[in-house]
């Protein structure tokens, strides 16, 4: 008998190995930034188009030609596409377990011929009170399945989902035997739980019935086979061999899936990727249709080779029925070569060894300059060294005359292992593959269908802040600041050479920001006469006249977002998890104390993930938001009674809340329809919501109001002012005037 | 934020997508590099390395596949490179086959004795530690990763067979570490 499985050993000897507590966020967060400012230099314009562009353009015949055929294959919202050889098997009921305050709800499963996909959730995940917990303890393994034979089924993750104080998942298995109608759903621990202490060896005991003639399964409309219309060329362009066709759809209630392919005539041609603000689809009124792709929904071609990409899109937004445009601007391919150079390693090659090479390739019109290479330590194997304009990436270089072992590696450099070890002699290296970036156009036509119930949705409003208006404000020759705007910004920038966070003051004069160290979340007291901030240490005050600093006693690194009461009596806190340890389970508390730091008491612990947000100007009650699976809930806390009272909700588990002024209104972030970032304001009870930012694909955050309730600042991540970081800009909220900040980056956390 | 929610945000530029993959990923990737390094900082470095190529490559990744064995798969492979840098000369006689590994394992799973446990996971660790990265990495992937010997093959770019031999091929460095005799191997 087993009484450990080999990945339990294994694990428990690894984490035996490993530190309490590793949190490798921080110190990576920095390097990826430092990579960001590195690569994400402006990607080359294409200027010029290739001279003449062939179109392929995929018509689809007028709406009533369109056949719809019911294929094998249906479509299941939230299930995603399902295969209808044999008759369909859903679960029978949703199945409910608790386990003392927990709660775990499988609420769909369905099985075809080939998967038995499930959805279930798990609320109020029990916690760990103690800091000697270790981060190995925390509960990572996935469910299994137990069939009647005892069988175990392994999960495939399709979909996950976690909140803080619980989790949702999508997980895929092989399909049930046709005669099981019973299943157990194995859940060794709950992630996110600990192991030891935590709820354990949950069987969950599910049915299966055969779906009723009834269940709704949308089906696959395939539309007719589409014509190229094919411009004589005298010379083909590399554009010119890839053709874009939608040749299926599934029209749900709410929106449509648009699925079909890029393919290319040439086996020199791969297809590599599509980049997501490249593609868009106008409709027949000639307006933009918010498009993205889905990323749990699997392409329908089965037959995959580098000359065919699928591409599934589902519609987000309104859209006139009739003849719809896709378009995709461009695009990364592969792209075959064979440049070779020769390089004499000598007679005694060491490990680490390093030969400066410089050598010059030219391939498809792009050079690429080798710059070194270097004998791998202990690793029969070489690494080079490459550079190359930012159009090409994935530069693949290979030893065609020994057997290779493998290899890879980025945007600047490759390598590979011998098989049979490091060979003698000169040594041949063949540049054997690239991506390139190429311009398009290419383009299909789909008669897009009415929505089943004959009514069009609703459109957005339009915003404040949208792409085309923040250009125009940053155009605009008039810029200044309007009279009664001013005040003392606190904002977290990150600065070189560390490039951490810093906490920085600054005013909207334009004069340079003063950093005041490391840190993150300022508050400025009332008075404007102290700052308190989160650090790795914890709490810390500083003295802004004397620039002094001291930790608040009885705080860590879990104390975040610390927020000044309006009378400067009080500080309110949110308080991490108390193992501290990374994807663990909740509580986070909100927390209260005085304004010396004296008297930290807990005014919220309720196991949920809560995050203090902004006092209301009375001072006597706090917002706070609650994450759940769906976004957050928006609510207040009495700091004398504790009562809580509900206020509104918000789609966005991220969504930072501001209040105004006068308490009256809220300004937050939310999520819009294609994953589009957008900041609204509304009544403080959500009602009269009106949305002032949604400049897609220009990413808006973090609102702040202004002192006098006018105006809000908020972070523009506008990649063409600023690679790294955010620009703040003013809008107004009554008149909707955009002034950009282009001298202050960062995000703004208090404003007095 | 879902796994495909942060990917579809890093894939727009937006690194707090990278910052919720690291919540999600970095302790298993840890413990993965761990064993093959044995080595908490190069263990680091190495999920970190990992982390940076996957941030440089996001936009090659195909969404429709599971994020986790993309990701466990770099940082084995990374794991071997950055432990075999850092390895000592270690010689013939101190070496040890995985196969040897592989039957301490099954002796750890099916002992009810906890004394014998902790006694066998001591040997594991000490195995394991005489064990070439290389060779750590093959035992990580077929009893820690739970990869199928296929798996492992196309992994690898190597034939089914070559998996075995990594399993098998080392066993006969391993007497003077087990006190057997040459010929039983």
């Amino acid at each position: 008998m087993k009484t450990h499985t080999s990945n339990q050993v294994l694990d428990e000897l690894a984490r035996e190995s490993l530190g309490q507590d590793i949190n490798l966020s921080s110190d990576l967060m920095i390097k990826v930034r430092k990579e960001k400012n590195k690569t994400m230099k402006k990607r080359t314009l294409f200027t010029s188009l290739a001279t003449v562009l062939l179109v392929v353009a995929a018509m689809a015949s007028v709406p009533s030609v369109v056949q719809a055929i019911q294929r094998l294959l249906g479509y299941i919202p939230g299930v995603g596409f399902v295969e209808q050889s044999t008759p369909l098997r859903i679960l029978q009921d949703p199945v409910e377990t608790n386990i003392n305050e927990t709660t775990i709800i499988v609420s769909q499963a369905v099985t075809d011929s080939e998967h038995l996909r499930l959805f279930y959730q798990v609320e109020n995940i029990p916690t760990l009170d103690t800091a000697t917990a270790q981060q190995s303890d925390v509960c990572q393994t996935l469910p299994e399945l137990k069939l009647t034979d005892g069988t175990m089924l392994q999960a495939g993750t399709i979909s996950g989902n976690f909140w803080g104080s619980g989790y949702s998942r999508q997980l895929e298995f092989s399909a049930l035997p046709p005669e099981d109608y019973s299943v157990i759903l194995v859940l060794p621990c709950l992630e996110g739980s600990f192991s030891k202490e935590g709820i354990k060896d949950i069987e969950i005991a599910m049915n299966f019935v055969k779906a009723p003639p009834d269940m709704k399964v949308y089906p696959i409309v395939e539309l007719p086979t589409p014509t190229a219309k094919v411009v004589p060329q005298a010379t083909l362009s590399i554009a010119d061999h890839i053709s874009l066709v939608i040749d299926k759809y599934v029209q749900t209630d709410g929106q449509i899936i648009l699925m079909g392919s890029l393919s290319s005539d040439s086996k020199e041609v791969g297809l590599s990727l599509v980049e997501s603000q490249d593609i868009h689809l106008v409709d027949a009124a000639g307006q933009n249709v918010v498009i993205s792709e889905d990323v749990t929904l699997p392409g329908l071609e089965t037959a995959r080779s580098p000359q065919l990409l699928p591409l599934t899109y589902k519609t987000a937004g309104p859209f006139a029925a009739g003849k719809a445009k896709l378009t995709i601007d461009q695009m990364w391919i592969g792209r075959q070569a064979n440049e070779s150079f020769s390089f004499d390693p000598g007679t005694d090659p060491k490990p680490g060894q390093t030969w400066i090479l410089n050598k010059t390739l030219v391939v498809g019109g792009h050079t690429v300059t080798i710059k070194d290479v270097t004998k791998n330590l202990y690793d029969e194997g070489l690494s080079f060294n490459y550079e190359k304009a930012d159009d090409v990436t994935n530069v693949s270089l290979m030893d065609l005359d020994h057997p290779l072992l493998g290899g890879g590696g980025g945007d600047s450099n490759t390598g590979f292992t011998y098989r049979d070890g490091f060979p003698k002699g000169m040594i041949t290296i063949t540049l054997t593959s690239y991506d390139e970036f190429i311009p398009g156009p290419w383009e299909a036509t789909i008669d897009l269908p009415a929505f089943t119930d004959g009514s069009a949705p609703t459109p957005l409003p339009e915003a404040c802040l949208t792409q085309s208006s923040w250009t125009a404000a940053l155009n605009s020759s008039s810029m200044d600041l309007p009279e009664g705007v001013g005040g003392q910004l606190i904002l977290m920038d990150i600065l070189p050479p560390d490039n951490y966070y810093h906490i920085m003051s600054a005013t909207l004069t334009g004069s340079k920001p003063i950093d005041m160290g490391i840190g993150d979340g300022g508050s400025l007291s009332p008075d404007g006469k102290t700052l308190i901030y989160s650090t790795n240490d914890g709490l810390t005050f500083r003295d802004i006249a004397s620039g002094e600093t001291h930790f608040v006693e009885g705080t860590s690194r879990r104390d975040l977002g610390a927020l000044w009461s309006p009378d400067g009596s009080l500080i309110a806190f949110s308080k991490g998890p108390v193992t501290g340890l990374i994807g663990a389970a909740g509580p986070h508390e909100l927390m209260i104390m005085n304004s010396d730091g004296s008297d930290q008491r807990k005014l919220l612990a309720d196991n949920g993930s809560n995050t203090a947000q902004a006092w209301m100007p009375d001072g006597k009650n706090l917002i706070f938001t609650t994450r759940r699976a769906e976004g957050v809930l928006v609510q207040s806390i009495n700091i004398e009674t504790g009562k809580v009272t509900l206020l509104t909700t918000v789609n966005y588990q991220n969504a930072g809340i501001a209040v105004s002024p006068d308490g009256k209104h809220i300004a937050y972030e939310a999520m819009l329809p294609g994953e589009r970032y957008s900041v609204y304001i509304s009544d403080l009870d959500g009602n009269n919501p009106r949305l002032i930012a949604n400049a897609d694909p220009i990413v808006v955050t973090v609102p702040q109001w202004s002192p006098d309730g006018k105006w809000l600042i908020m972070s523009v991540q506008d990649t063409s002012l600023s690679e790294f970081m955010p620009t703040l800009s003013l809008v107004n909220v009554e008149s909707c005037k955009i002034i950009p900040l282009t001298s202050l980056q960062g995000y703004v956390t208090s404003w007095r | 934020m879902t796994e495909e929610q942060a990917i579809q945000r890093l894939k727009k530029g937006d690194i707090g997508g990278m910052e919720e993959l690291v919540t999600l990923h970095q302790a298993k990737a840890l413990r993965t590099a761990c064993l093959i390094t044995r080595d908490e900082e190069t263990a680091k470095d190495a999920v970190q390395e990992t982390f940076l190529r996957v941030y440089q490559r996001i936009r090659f990744f195909d969404e429709t596949r599971p994020f986790e064995p993309y990701l466990l798969r770099s940082v084995v492979h990374t794991a071997i490179n950055m432990a075999e840098k850092q390895r000592k000369e270690v010689g013939l006689e101190d070496e040890l086959a995985p196969a040897e590994v592989e039957r301490l394992i099954a002796r750890a799973t099916s002992t009810e004795d906890q004394v014998e446990y902790r006694q066998l996971k001591q040997e594991i660790l000490n195995g394991i530690s005489k064990l070439s990265p290389r060779e750590r990495a093959v035992i990580v992937e077929r009893y820690y990763l739970d990869l199928s010997e296929k798996e492992m093959a196309e992994m690898h770019e190597v034939a089914p067979g070559t998996v075995k031999w990594l399993l098998n091929g080392a066993r006969k460095k391993m007497r003077s570490f087990m006190g057997l005799e040459s010929d039983q191997s």
